[in-house]
Parts: C-alpha cells; sequence; structure tokens
C-alpha cells in the first residue's frame, strides 16, 4: 500500500475500515514513541496511543492538510492525551530508569554510555512539560519547527525557545546541577 | 550527577538524545487493542454513515418544505390519527407490515456464550460500552482467549463487548 497518510486519513474519514488499519499500523510507533517520551511509563504509552487512534477514529474529517502533517496532528492528540495522564498521576514517584520494557539499551553499549542514557531518560522525565514536548518532538521525533509547533499548539518561534531552554536544562541536569530548573520562567499554566 | 557527564556540552547532549531515539523500540501491536480499534471503527461507520455536503441553501429550502409539511399535517384533523378525530362513521384503518419472512430477510445467526477477554477484569470498571458485530479473523480468536474450533480458518462472526476505553471486554462467537 503505497498511499500517503494524507490519502488514509481522507480515506478513514470516508469510512474506509482497511485505510484506518494501514493508518494505525503506519504511525502507532511514532505516536507510542511520543508517548513514551512524555509519559516514560510503557504501558501508559500504549493507552494513550490507543487514545488517539480512538480519537482519529471520530476526528479524521477535522484533519486539514493545509495546516499540518498528518504525523503532527497524531502527535498533537497524543500531546493532550499524555498531558491529562502526565496530571493524573502528578505526585507519583517518577519510573525507574532503565525500567520501562519498551526501552532497550543495546548490551554492546559501553557501561557509561548505557548509564548516561538512563540519566538522560531520567533528565527528560524531570523537565517541565512545555519543555520536554519541545525536545521529544524536535529531537526524538525529528519533526520540523513548523510541524512541531502545530502538534503542540503554539508558534514556531514558541518553539524554538522552549527547545533552546529545554535542551540547555537537560545539559545542566546531565552535568549535575540538581537545581538547573530553578529560575528559567515557566508559561503561566505551569 | 557523576563522573560520566561532568564534561557534557551541546554535542555531547544531541549525541546522546539520537542514541536515546535509536534505542528506543516499539512493541508489536497488541492484537486486542488492535481488534478492538477496528470494532470501534465499524460501530462508529455504522452509527454515523457518511452523509454528502449539502450546499446552505438547500439545507434552508429543505427545512422550509419540512416546515409547511409539518404544518399541513398538523392541522389537518382528519389525516392526524394521533391528534385529530376521525370523522364520524369514519373507522381508523391500520394496514399490517409485512412479515420479515414474507420480506426475504436472513435468519439472525445465534449467539453463544459470552467469554471474558484475558485481562479484562485488570482493565478500569466499565462505565458504558457497546456491543459491536463484526468478522474476526480465526487467527485472532486466541488473543481473545476463544480457542477455535477446530478446522476453522478466514473469519467468523462475532460479538465484543467493547469498553469506553476501546479495550474489549468479552467475546461471544455467532454460530
Amino acid at each position: 500500500m503505497n498511499q500517503s497518510d494524507e490519502e488514509l486519513i481522507a480515506a478513514v474519514a470516508a469510512g474506509d475500515r482497511e485505510a484506518f488499519g494501514a493508518l494505525y499500523r503506519r504511525r502507532r510507533p511514532d505516536v507510542y514513541r511520543f508517548a513514551l517520551h512524555m509519559t516514560g511509563v510503557a504501558a501508559v504509552a500504549e493507552d494513550v496511543a490507543q487514545e488517539v487512534f480512538l480519537t482519529v477514529i471520530h476526528d479524521a474529517r477535522r484533519y486539514a492538510p493545509d495546516r499540518a502533517a498528518v504525523v503532527a496532528w497524531l502527535l498533537g492528540i497524543a500531546r493532550n492525551h499524555a498531558r491529562r495522564r502526565l496530571a493524573e498521576r502528578r505526585y507519583e514517584p517518577l519510573p525507574e530508569p532503565g525500567s520501562e520494557p519498551g526501552v532497550l539499551v543495546d548490551p554492546a553499549e559501553t557501561v557509561s554510555r548505557s548509564r548516561q542514557l538512563a540519566e538522560l531518560r531520567q533528565a527528560l522525565s524531570s523537565l517541565p512539560v512545555p519543555y520536554r514536548e519541545a525536545v521529544v518532538l524536535c529531537d526524538l521525533q525529528e519533526l520540523s519547527y513548523q510541524d512541531a509547533a502545530a502538534a503542540a499548539g503554539c508558534a514556531i518561534g514558541t518553539v524554538r525557545s522552549r527547545l533552546h531552554r529545554g535542551r540547555r536544562l537537560l545539559a545542566a541536569r546531565m552535568r549535575g546541577e540538581r537545581h538547573a530548573f530553578a529560575g528559567w520562567p515557566l508559561p503561566g499554566w505551569m | 550527577m557523576n563522573e560520566y557527564n561532568d564534561n557534557i556540552d551541546d554535542i555531547d547532549l544531541a549525541l546522546a538524545l539520537r542514541r536515546l531515539a535509536e534505542t528506543t523500540s516499539v512493541p508489536p501491536a497488541n492484537p486486542a487493542r488492535e481488534a478492538a480499534l477496528m470494532a470501534a471503527f465499524e460501530a462508529t461507520v455504522r452509527v454515523s454513515p457518511r452523509t454528502p455536503i449539502v450546499r446552505p441553501y438547500w439545507g434552508m429550502a429543505g427545512l422550509a418544505t419540512a416546515a409547511a409539511l409539518l404544518i399541513v399535517v398538523v392541522l389537518s384533523p382528519v389525516r392526524a390519527g394521533r391528534h385529530g378525530i376521525p370523522p364520524a362513521g369514519e373507522q381508523a384503518s391500520h394496514m399490517s407490515l409485512p412479515s420479515s419472512s414474507s420480506r426475504g430477510v436472513q435468519p439472525e445467526p445465534v449467539p453463544g456464550e459470552f467469554f471474558v477477554v484475558p485481562g479484562a477484569a485488570t482493565l478500569p470498571a466499565m462505565e458504558s460500552g457497546s456491543l459491536v458485530r463484526m468478522d474476526l479473523p480465526v487467527s485472532m480468536l486466541p488473543s481473545l482467549g476463544v480457542t477455535p474450533p477446530g478446522g476453522l480458518s478466514g473469519v467468523v462472526k462475532a460479538d465484543l463487548i467493547v469498553g469506553q476505553d476501546g479495550l474489549p471486554r468479552a467475546v461471544r462467537l455467532l454460530n
């Protein structure tokens, strides 16, 4: 099947079951990865991916191809569901690094690299949500600034600044600056 | 944090992020979840068939026509059986609908027992849901906790009880 994402979404909106199955199989990995990086828990990422495609069933006709790529639109939906999940478990402890079943570390990696990855995951999980979103969308999902802005529901300039701050916060965290987030301006709704 | 991160800079961070992206694996899709999604899709499409886009003025004209017809029906006592009184000497007559057998409708398949889907007990309590009839691949039955009858292949008709979260709670096969 060589249909583009946009063609698949249009077919889904017209009630094409096969197109929905194809879109799910093609884009579930992107949605799952995003949700996993945002929440840090594989089971929650599975739930978020499920909720995203349930939303697609009802909202496929609302997709506007001139506003964002399909992946960005899907990740925008995933962002809303992931935020709700994060709000629900706001006071729960963060998962232990490396305990997530969906995150595998190459055994050939050196111990230091493995540790660095585990610490990076932990630092990412503790990043304030807007900065985490920017880092995940741009650096891990490799979305363009435009698509990341569409997914995050903000301006491109906002994505750039959040990404810049997010990277600096991550680097500071990785250097061991435990209070790296102190003093950083956060959006009003945080 | 520790001795491994003392000299991290932007390039290190970019490399580490790249490595994190590359080492994040995605488990294969759970067949039960996929089946539930497909069932939800079919149920939604069946409930809300896609309607063609109608220009607004045609909609307005349609509404006006419907309103006019409604007024005529309500104000006509002779034809409004529920609202009006039949004229003297006139008996209300009813035409019986043809029975389903006379219309050549296929007999409904006989449903079997419902089986709870594995793992359904650990799911959140079911607050609402829907009963979805669908063609299930036989190969998918074991993941739903049903042992397919011997020699069966292809697809079977089945009813799924799907909860508010889109996940199946129970399944039954139709004979």
